[in-house]
C-alpha cells in the first residue's frame, strides 16, 4: 500500500433497507488532493462521507485511512486522530463559550498543554474568531458558527478533511470566507473531501472530482482532465449595437460552432475551438468591421454546465 | 502563597481535564455562580426543614423542666419556651435523624442523578452531539465515565453540603464512624450501579421522546420504596435485596438491639439477619452484608457497561453479543437461584414461582438485549444467511451462536440450556412431590419462551414504524392477552378449559390439578408453534437474502404465470 494514498475503499457498500445507498464502491484519493464530491440529492455522498468519518458502519466492504484498516465496532483511536469530519447540520454545545468549546474538543483529542494552547489561538486566528473566544456559543452567527464547527474538525491537525455541504445556508460573504480557509488548508497539505451543491465553490477548490449516482461513482478524474475532455472553450462577446453584424462575423468564422443571445443583456456566448492567436484575429475582424464591441471575453465552460449539460445523468434529484 | 495555591489548582484542573475531557466539560457547564448558589441554598433549606420536621416530633409539655414529670428513664429534660419543655431520649432521637437522613441521601442521589443522567443523555442523542463525541479518540468507557461523574455535579454539591449533618447525626446517635460510613461506601456503589442503568436508559431510550427520565427514575423510586420495612420472602426473590443499600442500614444503626425504642426506623428490614445465600448466613453480620452488596453492584454494573460501551460506539448494533448473553444468563441464575438454596426450605409451591416467573422476565429481557437492527438482520440474510457450502453451512451454524446480526432464537435456546440445567437441579432438591410441577413449569414455561422470541422475531422481521413499541406489544401481549381472556372467560385453573393455562407463562400454578397426558399434548402444541414460527422466519429470512437480479426474474416469472 502507497503511503501516497490517503484513501481507499474496496467494495464500499451500505444499504438502507433494500435501498443501496452507497454500492460496491471502490475509491483511492491521495494524499493532499481535494477531491470534490457532485451528485443529486440521494445519490449517497453524505452516506459516503459518514462511513469514512466512521460515523456510520459499511455493510460491506473496507475503509483504509493511510494504508490502515478501518476495524468495525472498535474505537479505532488512532484513526479517528487522523478524521476530521464537519458535517452538513452540525450540533454545538451553547452552554459554552468558544474557548471552551475548542478547549473540550482538543482535549478529547488529546492535546496537552501547552500545545493546545498555541493551537487553540492558531485556529482561532485561521477562522477569524480570536475576538469571539469569551463568547458564548449561542450569541455566534450562523457563519461564525461554521467556522468555529470548522475550528473544532481541524483543532487536532487531521491529515483527512471531510466536509459534507459545507457552505449550504451561509451567505455569500461567509461563503467566500470559508472557501479562503478552505484554500489554507488545502495549502497546509491537508487531503480535503468536500461534498457541494455549489459547483463553482468546488470548481475553485477542487483537485479532483467524483460524480455520484445512484450509490455509484460513475465519474472520478482531475478537474483539468474533465475541462479538457468535457469542457469547452467560450467566447462572450457583448456590443452597444445590434448582434446581426456581430453574428454574420461569426458565421464566418471557422472555429466558431455555434452561438446563442442572451436575450435580457443581448450578449453572444458562442462555442470556440479555436487558440489564442484565433480568437485574436476574431476580435481584430470584429473591430475591422466597426462594430461597437464593449467586451470581448475568452472563458472556460463552467463545471456547473458540464455537469448539466454533458454528463448522461440516470438520476433525479 | 496565594499564587501557589492558584498554581496548584490550576494544575489539578489540568490533570482532571487531561485525565478525562468529558468530566470537565460537564462540570464547566454547571459550574456556573447561579446554579451553584442556588444549590447551596436548596441544599441549605433542605436540611433545616428536614431538621425541623424531626423537631416536631419530640412532644412538647406546659411547665417546665423543675417540675418536670419523668415518664420514662434516660430521657432528658429541655426548656424550650418560658412555660414549655420536652422530654427527650436524645440518642434515640438523633439516630431518628440519621436513619431518615440516609434514607433521603440514598433517594437524592439516586432518584436524582438518574434523573439528570437519564435527561441529560438523551438530549446529546437527540440532538447529535453524542455522536462528534463518539468520533473522537477516547473510549466510551472514558466519556461514559466523565458523563457519570459529571452531569449529576450540582447533586453531589447538595449531598456534600448534606454529609455533616449525616455524620453529626450519626455519631451523637453514638454510631461509630466507621459505620457510617459503610453504609455510606454501599451507598456509593449503588449510585455506580444505578447510574450506569441510567446512561443505559438514556442512549437505548430516545423513541420515549425525553418521558424516559420520568419512568426511569420514577421506576427506581418505586424500587426503592418497595424496601419501606420489607421483610425477607425467604425464596429467591429475596434477590432483590441485593440492589438497595437500605439493606445494611439496620447493622449500622443496631436497630435489632434497639426494638424497645417506641418509633421504627425507617426501611428497618426486620428478618434481615435471616438473608442466606447458598446457605451462606450473608446476614448474620454487617460486613458479611456489606462486601456481598459491593460485589453483587459491582457485578452487575459491570454487565451493564457491556451494552453501554456497545450502544455508545454502534447505536444499531444489538445491546449485547451472543457470547455475551451466556455468561449473563449463567451470571444472574447463579446469583439469583443462591437466594433460593436454603438451610431451611420455605413453601415450595412459592418457591418454585418465585424463580420461574424472573426466569421468564429474565427472558424476556434476554430477547430486547439481543435483538438486532432490522438492517443488520436483512444484511445478514443477504450476504451471509445463506451458503451452499459445507464450509458455508459451517458459518452459518457459526453466526447462529455468536454473530451479533444473525436471528436470535439459537442462542435463546442456548440461554435457556444454560439457565434450565441449574434450575433443574435445584428443583429436584426440593420434596418429591413438588418435582413434577417444577420440572413440567420449567419445560413449558421453556419452550413457551422460544414461541415468544421467534414470535418476535418473525414480527420485528416487517418493515414496521415505531420498531419499539412493537418489541413491547410482541413480547408482553402473547403473555398477558391469554392470562386477561382466560380470566375474563371464568376459565380457571382446576376447571373445564383450565388446561389452557399451559399456554400461558403460569403453567406451574395448574400442573398438579393435571395428568401427564394432558401437559404433554400442550407441550405438544408448544412444539407445533416453535415449528411454524420457525418455518415462517426461514421462509422471511430467504426472501430477504434474493438479491435484486433474483427478485426481478422471480417478477417476471410470476408475470408470464398469470
Amino acid at each position: 500500500m502507497s503511503s501516497e494514498i490517503a484513501v481507499r475503499t474496496q467494495g464500499l457498500t451500505k444499504r438502507f433497507g433494500r435501498h443501496v445507498a452507497v454500492n460496491d464502491l471502490d475509491i483511492e484519493i491521495g494524499s493532499g488532493e481535494v477531491f470534490g464530491l457532485i451528485g443529486p440529492n440521494g445519490a449517497g455522498k453524505t452516506t459516503l462521507i459518514r462511513m469514512l468519518a466512521t460515523a456510520e458502519q459499511p455493510t460491506l466492504g473496507e475503509i483504509y485511512i493511510r494504508g490502515q484498516l478501518l476495524k468495525r465496532n472498535q474505537t479505532n483511536a488512532d484513526l479517528k486522530r487522523l478524521i476530521g469530519y464537519l458535517p452538513d447540520d452540525f450540533p454545538l454545545y451553547e452552554d459554552l463559550t468558544v474557548w471552551e468549546y475548542l478547549n473540550y474538543f482538543a482535549r478529547l483529542y488529546e492535546l496537552r498543554q501547552p500545545r493546545r494552547r498555541q493551537r487553540l489561538f492558531d485556529v482561532l486566528e485561521l477562522v477569524q474568531l480570536t475576538h469571539k473566544r469569551r463568547s458564548s456559543v449561542a450569541s455566534l452567527s450562523r457563519g461564525m458558527k461554521q467556522r468555529l464547527g470548522l475550528a473544532r474538525t481541524i483543532i487536532h491537525e487531521p491529515i483527512l478533511l471531510l466536509l459534507d455541504e459545507p457552505v449550504s445556508g451561509l451567505d455569500p460573504l461567509a461563503r467566500v470566507q470559508f472557501r479562503e480557509l478552505i484554500n489554507v488548508l488545502r495549502e497546509a497539505g491537508m487531503t480535503i473531501i468536500i461534498s457541494s451543491h455549489i459547483l463553482s465553490d468546488l470548481a475553485e477548490l477542487c483537485t479532483s472530482v467524483g460524480i455520484m449516482e445512484l450509490g455509484y461513482l460513475v465519474e472520478k478524474t482531475t478537474l483539468q482532465q474533465l475541462y479538457q475532455t468535457l469542457g469547452q472553450q467560450q467566447i462572450q462577446i457583448a456590443t452597444l449595437g445590434d448582434c446581426q453584424p456581430v453574428e454574420q462575423l461569426l458565421g464566418q468564422c471557422p472555429h466558431i460552432e455555434r452561438w446563442r443571445v442572451e436575450p435580457t443583456t443581448q450578449q453572444i456566448k458562442a462555442q470556440f475551438r479555436g487558440n489564442q492567436a484565433e480568437a485574436a484575429a476574431l476580435l481584430r475582424s470584429l473591430l475591422a468591421a466597426d462594430i461597437p464591441i464593449y467586451n470581448f471575453q475568452c472563458i472556460q465552460e463552467d463545471l456547473e454546465t458540464i455537469f448539466l449539460d454533458k454528463l448522461d445523468h440516470k438520476q433525479v434529484s | 502563597m496565594g499564587n501557589v495555591q492558584s498554581s496548584l489548582v490550576s494544575r489539578g484542573i489540568e490533570t482532571l481535564g487531561d485525565w478525562n475531557p468529558q468530566l470537565m466539560r460537564e462540570i464547566q457547564g454547571r459550574l456556573k455562580v447561579r446554579s451553584v448558589f442556588l444549590t447551596v441554598l436548596s441544599s441549605l433549606i433542605a436540611q433545616g426543614l428536614f431538621l425541623f420536621w424531626r423537631y416536631r416530633t419530640i412532644e412538647m409539655r406546659w411547665g417546665n423542666c423543675a417540675t418536670a414529670e419523668y415518664q420514662k428513664t434516660g430521657k432528658a429534660c429541655l426548656q424550650v419556651g418560658p412555660a414549655q419543655y420536652v422530654l427527650v431520649n436524645w440518642p434515640a432521637w438523633w439516630l431518628q435523624v440519621f436513619a431518615w437522613s440516609c434514607i433521603l441521601l440514598m433517594f437524592g442521589l439516586i432518584v436524582g442523578g438518574m434523573f439528570m443522567l437519564i435527561s441529560d443523555l438523551s438530549r446529546e442523542d437527540r440532538q447529535g452531539t453524542l455522536t462528534f463525541i463518539s468520533l473522537s479518540p477516547q473510549t466510551a468507557r472514558t466519556l461514559l465515565l466523565g458523563k457519570m461523574l459529571g452531569v449529576p455535579f450540582l447533586v453531589y454539591l447538595a449531598v456534600f453540603l448534606a454529609l455533616p449533618l449525616h455524620y453529626a447525626a450519626g455519631l451523637a446517635a453514638q454510631i461509630p464512624a466507621l459505620k457510617i460510613a459503610s453504609f455510606d461506601l454501599l451507598l456509593l456503589a449503588s449510585c455506580f450501579f444505578f447510574y450506569s442503568l441510567a446512561l443505559l436508559l438514556g442512549l437505548v431510550g430516545n423513541w420515549l421522546n425525553g418521558f424516559q427520565s420520568w419512568l426511569g427514575s420514577a421506576g427506581i423510586l418505586m424500587l426503592l420504596l418497595l424496601f419501606k420495612n420489607t421483610f425477607l420472602s425467604r425464596t429467591a426473590i429475596d434477590w432483590l435485596f441485593a440492589f438497595t443499600p437500605s439493606v445494611i442500614l439496620p447493622y449500622v444503626t443496631q436497630t435489632f438491639e434497639f426494638r424497645s425504642y417506641g418509633e421504627r426506623l425507617p426501611f428497618d428490614h426486620n428478618n434481615i439477619l435471616e438473608w442466606q445465600w447458598f446457605t451462606i448466613p450473608i446476614g448474620s453480620s454487617g460486613w458479611m452484608v456489606l462486601l456481598f452488596g459491593l460485589a453483587h453492584f459491582g457485578l452487575w454494573a459491570w454487565w451493564l457497561w457491556r451494552p453501554l460501551q456497545r450502544r455508545f460506539r454502534n447505536p444499531t448494533v444489538s445491546l449485547l453479543s451472543k457470547p455475551q448473553s451466556y455468561w449473563a444468563t449463567a451470571c444472574f441464575f447463579t446469583s439469583f437461584l443462591g437466594f433460593a438454596v436454603l438451610s431451611q426450605p420455605a413453601d415450595p409451591t412459592s418457591t418454585i414461582a418465585a424463580v420461574l416467573v424472573p426466569h421468564l422476565l429474565w427472558f424476556l429481557l434476554m430477547i430486547v438485549l439481543l435483538l438486532p437492527h432490522h438492517q443488520d438482520l436483512e444484511d445478514w440474510a443477504r450476504f451471509r444467511g445463506h451458503y451452499p457450502s459445507a464450509k458455508g453451512r459451517m458459518q452459518r451454524v457459526k453466526d447462529l451462536l455468536r454473530a451479533d446480526n444473525s436471528p436470535t432464537w439459537v442462542a435463546i435456546s442456548i440461554n435457556l440450556g444454560i439457565a434450565g440445567i441449574p434450575i433443574m437441579v435445584w428443583i429436584l432438591s426440593l420434596p418429591e412431590d413438588e418435582h413434577m410441577a417444577g420440572v413440567g413449569g420449567l419445560l413449558l414455561s421453556s419452550t413457551l419462551i422460544w414461541v415468544y422470541a421467534l414470535f418476535n422475531q418473525v414480527i420485528l422481521l416487517r418493515p414496521l414504524s415505531h420498531r419499539n413499541w412493537w418489541v413491547i406489544a410482541t413480547l408482553l401481549g402473547p403473555i398477558l392477552l391469554p392470562t386477561l381472556l382466560f380470566i375474563l372467560m371464568g376459565i380457571a385453573p382446576g376447571q373445564w378449559g383450565g388446561r389452557l393455562f399451559l399456554l400461558t407463562p403460569f403453567a406451574f400454578a395448574i400442573l398438579k390439578d393435571l395428568s401427564a397426558a394432558v401437559a404433554l399434548q400442550m407441550f405438544g402444541v408448544h412444539l407445533a408453534m416453535i415449528a411454524g414460527l420457525t418455518w415462517s422466519l426461514n421462509r422471511q429470512l430467504q426472501r430477504f437474502g434474493e438479491s435484486t437480479t433474483q427478485r426481478l426474474f422471480q417478477r417476471e416469472r410470476q408475470i408470464e404465470q398469470s
